[in-house]
């Protein structure tokens, strides 16, 4: 069974192909969203979403979020006693949802598609991969975000003729793709994004403010438990300001109370500088279709952020009309990563159902250029295959050393749209030996293969004597060997993941722990009592204790959380 | 291979319609895995993209005997009217942007800049490329003053660096990338050299020009022709003809005796320079009478010793002050410590730090 993950920055999902449609399939609290978070347990178990969420503010150096944003790069989180890259972090919520899917599928499930921003380098999509790898799941197939909620829209378009742009904006990652469907066929057009830009942004923007309004002295950005109590209360606010026009809130630090309070017109001048960010994406991505706005038949939104008024807008402004909204834009991703997964098993159902995806940047290679002054100047960027070029495809260049008698060609590959490379990312280098002889005689051909999963394949040919060379020196802090990855994989095996059937009792004393933090006086010891009632009952072992002890400690939580007790500000309303 | 082989490859006849073509990629494309077998995609994909050329085209020359069928899809007078508003309120925007550029330090640029695209934007939806024009036009030609600071804040603002942007500009595009091509030229000088120029270049935009620089037009008209479209970015309206008319005014002796001069020699001019510009600025009216640079100050030589002594605590020759000295200094620091003829220790950094933050 191959199954469809949306491997989100905030929140990942799960979702499989069954009976002619994709189904998104729920995590053992029986939600379908899963929070990327990750937490180590006192017991050394391995917590995946919820829980692992509110441990970020009662253990924040046992836990990590956000992990999304380093992959790729060879940064690695402190959790415990040990170092974690972003490929790790992901595989353990990976083996999480495989799980899931499995007790809901019935079955093993040893295959995923797995989405990425379209924006995504060479060096992110490989690390999404290992990440795929090291939770045993074989990742044949990458599918780029905004072309997965096309998919999703447009398997309830079937048969129409439209050309729609779909509007991504994830937790850390923006997306925009235009795309053209005509019989049965889904071309998409142009991609162009922003891979530092997301719903994140907008919170730390309240973080940001808080700081400078509440008067709170600037050493607390040192505490990590407060910083994660702030920003998970700067996304709550984010939140209330999709509904209403103001939202406050108070949060105690060292034993003083700081409130701070926002309106959306505040909230919006603030964020001016990230929403001027969403123009330059979906200019280029029109110009690359060479479509005009007006062109467009649908606008169709994607990502958690794009739930945010001001966001909502400014799309209605750009393009003149009010966007899509048919599907939630939580679940299209996952929903079109489930189709993938379908059209990836030849499903009868999808058989009148293709779809072209594009490379959404520029690959090529450094060369040299003369001047007008006789002077050799390098750096210049010499593109290979162009961005929003139909993919998969080959291309292939021919060049030659810049002086005679040279004995070797150094080809370096880079990603970017800059003309000169040193503003664009250099994914490898190889060495190519060569005749000394003339300049005609050291003639390479050079290759650039670029397959569906938008991962690059570089060959370079002597021309003359037809040798062939492959082999990419990877830029070695970003990527694991396959000798590191092995010893990887075998730490990793190691972890065990909290078991699926205890997982809800974990998760409500975490949330039952994080509250404890934040209370104060009689409620504080009101669930102080609740929690260790509970936690008796767990080490009882009898469920039905369990159960009583459990829903009674539920109940206290959402009393006080009901009662707005922590958002003393919200009770006036 | 006929010369319509992607008609006969999708198995079209001569009077294809873009729908049809679309339709017969599609059946095809259905018919092969097109990410498992990429050699038989390409082949299909060159065909469709052929074909789809192909009839657009053949539309095109059938539109032009037609052209009055599509009179009903003109727009309207209201949305004429309606269009012609905004554009009048795009081209204020950008009036605006010029007429604001004076009074906005360097470092605002980029502000101002995204400003009045984001103002455009509102406007409509092709306003920012209209901008867009009108800036390279301001700049080719010379109206606005400080373009050099406007132009590089211009090429981040939009993306000139970036591939392909330039050829969509046309002519305007090309002008931008001679610039740009001009620059990695230079940069590819000393940067000695280079920072006398551009120092020479920024100095004779003061009004009046500096009597020092006149006899200087000939390293000018050396850097016009070299690098004619970025160096005259440096110079403002005007400069350009002022300079030459007042070096064709000097006397031929002095005229002859500046051609070939070493390049220490420019720096030292450039420095004596100094004082006498600020001298003649028109805030300082303080200024009693044009202070010419004295005779000695060109036999004297900065080179790197004396300026390596000077740093070290030495005082200034008497010829110069020691504002002038500690300009100079600074001036040929650069190509002392890339020659290795001073040390490149802590010691100097920190003299040279310390040099550099005195008012």
């Amino acid at each position: 069974m191959i199954v469809g993950i949306d491997l989100g920055t905030t929140h990942s999902l799960v979702a499989a192909w069954t009976d002619g449609r994709p189904r998104l399939i729920p995590n053992a609290l029986g939600d379908v969203l899963t929070p990327s978070c990750v937490s180590l347990d006192d017991d050394g178990q391995v917590l995946v979403g919820r829980a692992a969420r509110d441990r970020l503010q009662t253990h924040p150096q046992l836990s990590a979020a956000l992990f999304k944003r380093y992959m790729g790069s060879g940064k690695t989180l402190r959790l415990g006693s040990r170092d974690y890259r972003a490929e790790e972090l992901s595989s353990l919520v990976l083996r999480s949802l495989k799980a899931d899917a499995e007790a809901a599928l019935g079955g093993p499930v040893d295959e995923a598609v797995i989405t990425v921003p379209a924006y995504f380098s060479d060096a992110q999509r490989k690390a999404t991969r290992v990440a795929g790898q090291l939770a045993g799941l074989k990742v044949d197939r990458l599918l780029n975000e905004p072309t997965a909620a096309a998919l999703a829209y447009g398997l309830h378009q079937a048969g129409a003729e439209s050309q729609f742009l779909v509007f991504d904006l994830g937790g850390g990652t923006f997306d925009v793709s235009i795309l053209e469907m005509f019989e049965g066929v889904m071309e998409v057009r142009a991609s162009a994004g922003d891979n530092m830009l997301g719903g994140e942004d907008f919170a730390l923007v309240i973080v940001q403010a808080f700081f400078e309004d509440s008067g709170i002295d600037a050493t607390a950005r040192q505490d990590p438990a407060f910083m994660q109590r702030l920003t998970a209360r700067a996304e709550q606010l984010k939140r209330q300001l999709t509904g209403q026009g103001e939202a406050r809130f108070e949060i105690p630090w060292q034993g003083q109370p700081y409130t701070f309070a926002m309106d959306t017109k505040q909230f919006e001048k603030r964020c001016e500088n990230l929403l001027s960010r969403l123009w330059r994406p979906i200019e280029r991505a029109l110009r690359d279709a060479r479509i005009r706005a007006a062109d467009l038949d649908n606008v169709v939104l994607a990502g958690g952020a794009t739930r945010m008024p001001m966001v909502r807008a400014l799309v209605t402004r750009m393009f003149g009309r009010f966007p899509a909204v048919t599907l939630n834009p939580d679940e299209v991703v996952a929903m079109g990563a489930a189709v993938q997964a379908g059209l990836k098993m030849k499903d009868a159902a999808l058989d009148e159902m293709v779809m072209t995806d594009v490379c959404p940047y520029t690959l090529g290679t450094s060369v040299s250029r003369g001047m007008d002054d006789g002077s050799l100047v390098d750096g210049f960027y010499s593109p290979i295959i162009e961005r929003n070029t139909i993919v998969p495809v080959s291309r292939v260049h021919r060049y030659g050393p810049t002086r005679d008698g040279q004995r070797t060609i150094h080809i370096a590959i880079y990603q970017g749209e800059s003309r000169m490379v040193r503003d664009n990312i250099p994914l490898g280098a190889l060495q190519v030996p060569i005749a000394p002889g003339s300049i005609a005689d050291g003639a390479v051909d050079v290759r650039f293969t670029y397959d569906a999963n938008g991962l690059l394949e570089v060959e370079v040919t002597v021309v003359r004597t037809g040798e062939q060379y492959h082999t990419v020196v990877e830029n070695s802090a970003e990527a694991l060997s396959p000798e590191q990855l092995g010893e990887r994989l075998a730490a990793l095996t190691e972890l065990k993941i909290h078991p699926r059937d205890t997982l809800e009792n974990r998760s409500l004393m975490a949330h039952g722990e994080r509250l404890y933090e934040q209370l104060l006086g009689t409620s504080r010891d009101q669930l102080g009592d609740a929690i260790l009632r509970f936690e008796q009952a767990l080490a009882s072992q009898d469920g039905h204790v369990v159960a009583k002890h459990g829903s009674a400690l539920y109940l206290v939580i959402d009393t006080l959380e009901r009662d707005g007790f922590l958002e003393p500000a919200l009770a006036d309303r | 291979m006929s010369a319509t082989w992607f008609l006969e490859q999708l198995d079209l006849p001569a009077w294809a319609d873009a729908r049809s073509v679309r339709r017969a990629y599609a059946a095809r494309l259905k018919a092969i895995d097109h990410e498992a077998d990429p050699a038989g995609f390409a082949s299909l994909r060159r065909a469709y993209e052929a074909a789809l050329a192909w009839v657009e085209h053949e539309a095109d020359a059938n539109d032009a005997t037609v052209a009055d069928a599509s009179a009903a899809a003109a727009p309207t007078a209201e949305e004429q009217a309606a269009m012609v508003s905004h554009i009048a309120e795009a081209a204020l925007l950008i009036e605006a942007f010029v007429a604001a550029l004076p009074a906005t330090p360097d470092r605002d640029l980029p502000a101002l800049l995204e400003r009045t695209t984001a103002s455009l934007r509102q406007a409509y939806v092709d306003a920012p490329s209209v901008f867009e024009d009108r800036l390279i036009d301001v700049l080719m030609d010379g109206s606005v003053q400080r373009r050099a600071s406007l132009f590089f804040a211009a090429v981040d603002h939009f993306r000139w660096n970036e591939l392909g942007r330039l050829k969509e500009l046309g002519e305007r595009g090309a002008w931008v990338d001679a610039v740009l091509v001009q620059r990695l030229t230079w940069d590819g000088r000393a940067a000695i050299q280079r920072g006398a120029w551009t120092t020479l270049l920024v100095q004779a935009n003061r009004r009046p020009m500096p009597a020092e620089l006149v006899p200087q037009w000939t390293t000018a008209e050396f850097l016009l022709q070299t690098f004619p479209a970025y160096a005259s970015l440096f110079l403002d309206t005007g400069a350009i003809t002022e300079w030459k008319e007042r070096f064709a005014q000097l006397p031929d002796a002095q005229r002859r005796r500046k051609k070939g001069m070493p390049l220490y020699l420019v720096v030292l001019l450039l420095v004596a320079a100094f004082p006498v510009g600020r001298l003649l600025l028109p805030d300082h009216p303080v200024a009693t009478s044009p202070v010419h640079a004295p005779p000695q100050s060109r036999t004297l030589k900065l080179d790197c010793p004396t300026a390596l002594r000077y740093l070290r605590g030495g005082s200034a020759p008497v010829a110069l002050g020691d504002a002038v000295m500690r300009r100079s200094v600074l001036l040929v620091s650069g190509g002392c410590m890339r020659s290795g003829e001073w040390p490149d220790d802590l010691t100097v950094r920190t003299a040279l730090q310390r040099l550099q933050a005195e008012p």
